[in-house]
């Protein structure tokens, strides 16, 4: 019996091959570990969007408008945020699992966001047209829920956490 | 498979997209368990052994889902996900040749010219056994033109190289194929 040719072989190639073992366990792994979008952190960066838009619109007003209706929003947008912040360290109480090596930068990083933004809104609500403050503001508090939300995503140790890892 | 069970796998698939773009991993699953054995095929062709095919699968998956939310249904998602994958596998291939180009001198990394395949292979694959017997950028061509439909300006496009460099490849693998199995 003559070998087959290439074009016959061809033709007869399988398109599908199962692999030897099951691979799907240490995708799913790796699926857990991947920084797949969250619908929280899109929220988010669209709720700051929507802010600084509707903030444009009324600092470039052609009138002046009254400084109580700006410092009205400022407090209630200074509330929200507040509640915003209390809400992820309340989440992250309860997956407070990483080492205090791990999580102790993150906690002083966001109290240095939160003394450095209640600064800027105290100068706010002083120069509530200021737009440079808005956005100086506006950018510590996306920082501030950045930084909690990392803070969340933080790895699981090892079994040693103390113990380096072998290369 | 009559026209009822085709409607019925599409109406699965098409739920199991939804569910994995909410972050559902076990929804994710089902369309793995769907697919991975071509994702695989291509891998396994493309990286010329099963340690780095396995790699590479699971790459293209990886990739997959943090991709999934650009998957609009304008094509089969079989489509999409063969696409996707060819980049991918690509890529991975890519980052090992320069990972092992740090430790081995270069005429090394273009990996044995003809050699017999590190695993052994199922029946039924016998032009697998001889396709990864060959040099890795003429197995990449030819898997590319002669299985997976590609031209030859699409394969220059995605390797980076010209178009007559292509063809050169493919011409290489084939010749060395034929040689192979006369």
């Amino acid at each position: 019996m003559s070998k087959p040719s290439l074009e016959q072989l061809l033709e007869l190639a399988p398109k599908a091959i199962a692999p030897e073992r099951d691979l799907w366990p240490q995708i799913e792994q790796r699926l857990t570990a991947a920084s797949k979008p969250r619908p929280m952190r899109q929220l988010l960066a669209a709720g700051v969007l929507v802010v600084v838009g509707a903030l444009s619109y009324t600092l470039w007003q052609p009138q002046q408008r009254p400084n109580p209706e700006l410092l009205a929003m400022l407090a209630e947008l200074q509330q929200q945020h507040q509640q915003q912040i209390a809400q992820l360290e309340q989440k992250s109480q309860w997956v407070q699992w990483q080492p205090a090596s791990l999580t102790t930068p993150i906690n002083q990083g966001v109290s240095e966001l939160q003394q450095a933004s209640d600064k800027i809104y105290h100068a706010l609500q002083q120069d509530p047209q200021n737009q440079q403050l808005w956005q100086l503001w506006l950018w510590s508090q996306k920082r501030q829920i950045e930084l909690l939300t990392q803070g969340q995503q933080l790895p699981v140790p090892a079994n040693n956490p103390t113990q380096g890892i072998r290369i | 498979m009559n026209l009822a069970a085709t409607s019925n796998t599409i109406d699965d698939e098409t739920r199991w997209i939804n569910q994995a773009r909410n972050g559902d991993t076990q929804a994710f699953e089902c369309l793995y368990h769907r697919h991975h054995q071509q994702v695989y095929a291509l891998c396994l062709r493309l990286a010329g052994q099963v340690p780095l095919a396995e790699e590479m699968t699971q790459d293209c998956f990886v990739r997959a889902w943090q991709k999934l939310d650009l998957f609009r249904g304008e094509s089969q998602f079989a489509t999409w996900l063969h696409r996707l994958s060819v980049n991918q596998a690509l890529a991975s291939l890519q980052k090992h040749r320069s990972f092992w180009a740090r430790f081995l001198p270069e005429s090394s990394t273009e990996f044995h010219e003809i050699s017999e395949p590190s695993t052994p292979l199922p029946n039924g694959m016998q032009l697998d056994k001889y396709i990864l017997r060959l040099p890795e950028r003429a197995r990449v061509v030819f898997v590319l033109f002669a299985l997976e439909g590609y031209s030859h300006e699409e394969i220059a496009q995605l390797m980076q190289i010209t178009r007559g460099t292509s063809k050169a490849q493919y011409h290489r693998a084939k010749a060395l194929l034929q040689e192979m199995l006369s």
